[in-house]
């Protein structure tokens, strides 16, 4: 770190170059309790007699699921943990994200890594978290700023699909920022290139809503105003790939002109997708809540199936499968 | 020329006396004791004759510091170094009562590397624990209101809720 120019440190040099028994006990500068001595300490160890700096920056180094607990372990912690010099600390350490960030971005999981980009007006990195190390790495910049983008993966390949422009991308104005909500960009992990610079966009001009990958493909709803489509992206077949149109999900007759519906979607082993829909009505508003469906699409079959609806009180869920 | 190998020589050999609290003694070489900036500071004022009194660090504190400023001051590869220093933590963190005192005096005489070091064991020791957990490992005290906790537990709520 480099050395900051901290006004206590020359008094404090000084102080130290003269040794004085009476400061003996006042080792600690900062000291809202009484300042314990070696000896004390002894007594009973405790990360509380740090003084407020040194705390400070140990708590600026915990990893943030672990945050919110620790404020509730003291009032003290707490206070640090609410203090301006925490978060400037924890920027200093490049612990902080944009809050952007958290809200819209695409994930996927690869070969035991997860896989984070989009999602931030500032940044077009892509984050590479790694489970066994605890960390997160930034490993490529994205073609194409997107917020509020999907992911999803299909051998070995991320794709960032749909989202609105964001960020000061010179052909960006607010009037077009839809024009990506239907295109893809895809990154090979392994090799670390992007595909081809014009980006694949799904037929028929919709916004890419809901997508997850299944085997070698990728599955893809699409949005148009009142309709769903449903599509499959099979990389293989030449450069460019496929589209392939398959049934769409049957959720018509839920939607109403001036409701909203709010996809999420994640694949069940090699055959099956199962679909969140969250739509919500005047009724479902009214009661705070939305009305969450499952469907179920065999990928053998091509067909749909309604699962059992979600509990009430839900309003974002996220879906994962895991099979057991 | 050969004046010049001996000067470098009487530089490398230049040593210098550190006495810890408790009056024990420890002579190490100049560029050691470098690694700390106040005593770097005190050498360049009062020069190295006299013995440098480190009055508020114990003996085995001190120790264990000039253990760390040694190895640190050979400039090895950062492997080396990487895996030298986990052993140092490893060793270090088993007695809390020793590291919480190894960070009090790092800090006190300025040797931010370690203070780094040592903040990054701690916050380890921190993660993936129950507020009651760390209190009892760190024998802290819960003075938080139940005000003051329902309050945290709504800034922080959805973190808290069961899955």
């Amino acid at each position: 770190m480099a050395e900051t120019c901290n006004p206590r440190r020359l008094p404090w040099l000084i102080k130290s170059c003269i040794p004085d028994p009476r400061r003996e006990a006042a080792k600690l500068p900062s000291g809202t309790r009484p300042p314990p001595t070696v000896t004390s300490t002894a007594a009973s160890p405790s990360i509380s007699s740090l003084p407020d700096d040194l705390l400070l920056e140990i708590l600026s180094r915990v990893p943030q699921p672990s945050i919110p607990s620790l404020s509730l372990v003291c009032r003290r912690f707490a206070l640090l943990l609410d203090s301006p010099s925490f978060y400037a600390l924890r920027r200093s350490h490049g612990l902080l994200r944009p809050a952007l960030h958290a809200l819209s971005f695409a994930a996927a999981a690869i070969a035991g890594r997860i896989y984070v980009a989009g999602g931030a007006a500032r940044s077009s990195a892509v984050e590479e978290y790694d489970p066994d190390l605890d960390s997160w790495r930034i490993i490529s910049d994205a073609p194409r700023r997107r917020y509020g983008c999907v992911g999803a993966t299909a051998s070995g390949v991320f794709y960032v699909i749909g989202g609105l422009i964001v960020g000061s991308s010179p052909r960006a104005g607010r009037l077009d920022a839809h024009v990506w909500a239907g295109t893809m960009d895809t990154y090979e992990v392994e090799t670390g290139v992007w595909g081809s610079r014009r980006a694949a966009s799904v037929p028929g001009g919709g916004c890419v809503v809901g997508a997850c990958g299944a085997g070698s493909h990728v599955y893809v709803l699409a949005s148009h105003a009142v309709e769903v489509s449903f599509w499959r992206w099979d990389a293989g077949k030449g450069r460019r790939g496929d589209w392939l149109r398959l049934e769409p999900p049957p959720i018509t007759a839920h939607l109403r002109l001036g409701g909203a519906a709010r996809f999420c979607c994640s694949a069940l082993g090699q055959d099956k997708i199962v679909a969140l829909v969250h739509v919500s009505s005047d009724a479902s508003r009214r009661r705070g809540s939305t009305d969450g469906v499952v469907l179920v699409y065999d990928i053998v079959k091509g067909e749909w199936n309604r699962g059992p609806d979600l509990p009430v009180g839900f309003r974002r869920a996220a879906l994962a499968c895991v099979e057991c | 020329m050969a004046t010049i190998i001996t000067k470098e020589q009487q530089e490398k050999e230049k040593m210098v006396t550190l006495v810890s609290s408790d009056s024990e003694k420890f002579v190490v070489e100049q560029k050691v004791a470098e690694k700390s900036h106040v005593i770097k500071m005190v050498m360049n004022c009062c020069g190295i004759e006299s013995p440098i009194p480190v009055r508020r660090v114990k003996g085995d504190i001190l120790k264990s510091i000039l253990e760390y400023c040694e190895k640190h001051s050979k400039g090895e590869a950062q492997e080396v170094m990487e895996k030298w220093d986990k052993e140092y933590m490893d060793k270090a963190e088993k007695d809390l009562v020793f590291f919480h005192d190894l960070m009090l005096a790092s800090h006190f005489l300025h040797i931010q590397e370690l203070v780094d070091l040592i903040a990054v064991t701690f916050a380890g020791m921190l993660k993936m624990k129950s507020p009651e957990e760390i209190r009892q490992k760190f024998n802290i005290n819960n003075d938080l209101t139940k005000e003051q906790e329902e309050h945290i537990m709504t800034t922080f709520g959805w973190a808290f809720q069961p899955i």
